[in-house]
């Protein structure tokens, strides 16, 4: 008798969770988009690079097809008028093209008008009822940071746009995918500007190249960019000659490289550019003030300088024209200032 | 430091069935509400009905989106989650006749966290569908190379209990090295390793519940040989068990249950560990009892820390790991002072 009752509990225990998971089994047949989920190789991101190819003044036509910066198909079936960016580089771009976001994530700081979008959280970690919540008929994601996301963000049934900025060439793309995709030619203006301002720096930068180191981290434990990071490749636009070039990326994100401090004093910079990632004490007092530093030209010649790490390395893309500015002037004063 | 000893047929008299079926109720009214708050709140706060629209697809697209797309998937993987941990616990203590095993405490969470960061390593797109054997084969591993260190002719529970430890420590410095030398990507991949349910969805739970399944069937299964087994060696010798072959199944079906858990929300510890001891003090050392109650109970506590966990830093979210840990820790200081 008691032991029949006890199999009888065990018997409704089991059923419970034997409910819930029939449950969930049904529901398979939403979930097919997860094959397609897209990686983001550096194929695909160059690849992406040639096809948008709206004009300044071309109209885009709904439905739109599209290969984006992820190198997945997206098709968007009408004029987006309800964009929702969800990283600090994807709601510069939006605004920079002349829309708005109605979400922001919480590091983000520029533009102000972006102050007030609905704040989801993290980008590694963006509130996903939040973003479901706003109603957007656009998500706008980034290709750098959350590409792991797509499963995640397809599944709300919504069309999803990648981009991001690795390089300049990166910031381009973007601007003509996202204009294209908003139907405004503000993103082919923004990169003609920006191709037109490069070439403008390429005609006046010198034969003799400035010996840049540039760091990024606190005072107590940096690493150096690499030309293939995207301040690095910047850098490199700007006419600086990477100390760093050629050395492999070691670091815990790609494009940097941990290098001991007698290697770099080693090359003797003549410019040192710092990115401060934590507040406190900046690397450039730091370097000031060690007298491992002394001798080297950039801070006998008080060449350190710190540079902005929204533009530099939170949200690499939008103010890439902003950031050649800062870097000419940096790197050689007497011919851009 | 346990009860162990008594004979489980022998302890529950009549006038303690009452209280058993309060216990039952009290179980699943708790995970049905559990599944229903956790369905409710979030960013935003639905309404019973907008719950149950949002299940049977009568609701607003949104209700939907959020109900069944977001929601739904992850509150079941917390379910899954919780009873496999809270099993593969019951059955750890039961092998070790030691109240502090569980899989976190023996090495065998380690062993799956650090197979799947090799993985992720080597491949940073890896699907779910291969996490989870992967997490298993870490799980197993680990739980051979803790059992393998202890054997001396036999298997003692206090030199399994120790070996655990030391196993654990040993492969957690192995997980620590795969993240220092990890690039970035790789580390927001392996950002599940604090332990956490965010951005799971119905693939992840697709992949992961047979192995609950299997693993808690096995674990029902075991129960007898695990009670025969709780009265000591040579005792449950006499009785003709094959005590070495029982210990064997219960250690591989504790990391079957592991692995499934670690690959769906990495290293959430102390669930394990508390809810078998809660388990005990309700209803008794019958395994087979101890089992469906500790997943029941297991579940729910899995299923309010990962709604903690998404409300607590709105819009954030803090690892599950750290919630379940918060509650954990007090309760196993607890165990230790009130029991010594």
């Amino acid at each position: 008798m008691r032991t029949s009752l006890t199999w009888k509990r065990l018997l409704v225990a089991a059923a419970l969770p034997a409910l819930l998971i029939s449950a969930a089994a049904c529901s398979d047949d939403d979930d097919t988009a997860d094959d397609t989920t897209p990686v983001a190789t550096a194929e695909a991101t160059t690849g992406a690079s040639t096809s948008p190819t709206a004009a300044a003044d071309e109209e885009t036509t709904y439905p739109l097809t599209v290969t984006d910066m992820a190198g997945r198909s997206v098709k968007i079936d009408a004029e987006p008028a309800a964009i929702a960016a969800i990283s600090p580089t994807t709601v510069e771009f939006v605004y920079a093209v002349g829309e708005t976001s109605l979400t922001r994530t919480a590091s983000v700081d520029f533009p102000e008008e972006a102050l007030s979008a609905t704040d989801i959280g993290s980008a590694y970690q963006p509130n996903v009822e939040l973003l479901a919540g706003a109603s957007p008929d656009l998500i706008v994601a980034d290709s750098v940071l959350q590409v792991q996301l797509a499963g995640q963000l397809e599944a709300l049934g919504i069309p999803v746009l990648y981009i991001g900025a690795e390089n300049f060439e990166d910031v381009l793309t973007a601007y003509r995918l996202i204009g294209q995709a908003l139907n405004t030619g503000e993103g082919e203006t923004q990169a003609a500007a920006l191709e037109a301002q490069l070439a403008d720096i390429e005609s006046k930068l010198p034969a003799e190249k400035a010996k840049v180191v540039i760091l990024n981290g606190t005072p107590t434990d940096f690493f150096v960019a690499l030309p293939e990071s995207y301040v690095g490749d910047l850098a490199r636009l700007a006419g600086a000659d990477n100390v760093a070039a050629g050395q492999p990326s070691n670091a815990p994100f790609p494009g940097y490289a941990k290098l001991s401090l007698e290697t770099i004093i080693g090359e003797a910079p003549e410019v040192v550019l710092a990115i401060t990632a934590a507040p406190g004490e900046t690397i450039s007092q730091s370097l000031a003030a060690d007298p491992a530093w002394a001798s080297v030209p950039a801070v006998t010649n008080e060449r350190v300088s710190e540079i902005d790490a929204a533009i530099f390395l939170q949200a690499p893309g939008p103010r890439a024209g902003e950031g050649l500015d800062i870097l000419t002037k940096l790197l050689y004063p007497d011919i851009f200032n | 430091m346990q009860q162990h000893a008594t004979t489980p047929t022998a302890t529950p008299s009549r006038s303690n069935s009452g209280r058993e079926v309060a216990v039952w109720g009290f179980a699943v009214l708790l995970l049905v509400l559990a599944v229903f708050a956790a369905l409710s709140f979030g960013a935003t706060t639905l309404s019973p009905l907008q719950v149950i629209d949002g299940l049977l697809d009568n609701g607003t697209t949104l209700d939907r989106v959020v109900v069944w797309e977001i929601r739904l998937p992850r509150v079941l993987l917390a379910v899954v989650v919780g009873a496999s941990l809270a099993v593969a616990g019951a059955l750890l203590q039961g092998v070790t006749r030691n109240p502090l095993a569980d899989p976190t405490v023996l090495g065998i969470t380690a062993g799956g966290a650090l197979a799947v960061s090799i993985a992720i390593k080597i491949s940073a797109d890896i699907g779910p569908a291969w996490l989870t054997p992967i997490a298993f084969l870490g799980t197993f591993l680990a739980a051979a190379l803790v059992y393998g260190m202890s054997w001396r002719g036999g298997v003692s529970p206090v030199r399994l209990a120790l070996s655990g430890v030391a196993v654990a420590a040993l492969l957690t410095a192995g997980i620590n090295a795969m993240l220092v030398t990890s690039n970035l990507s790789t580390q927001s991949a392996l950002s599940w390793l604090a332990g956490g349910l965010f951005g799971r969805g119905w693939d992840d739970l697709q992949v992961t519940w047979p192995y609950a399944v299997v693993g808690i069937t096995a674990a029902m299964l075991l129960a007898r040989n695990m009670n025969i087994l709780a009265l000591g060696d040579e005792p449950a010798q006499s009785l003709g068990l094959s005590v070495e072959r029982t210990r064997v199944f219960a250690v591989a079906t504790a990391a079957l249950l592991a692995g499934a858990s670690v690959a769906a929300a990495g290293m959430v510890a102390f669930v394990g560990l508390v809810i078998p001891h809660i388990c005990r003090t309700f209803i008794g050392d019958d395994h087979r009892k101890l089992i469906p109650l500790s997943a029941l109970l297991g579940a729910s506590l899995v299923v309010y820390a990962d709604l903690f966990a998404r409300v607590i830093v709105a819009p954030s979210e803090i690892p599950l790991g750290i919630v379940t840990a918060v509650v954990g820790a007090p309760f196993l200081l607890y165990l230790v002072r009130a029991k010594t």
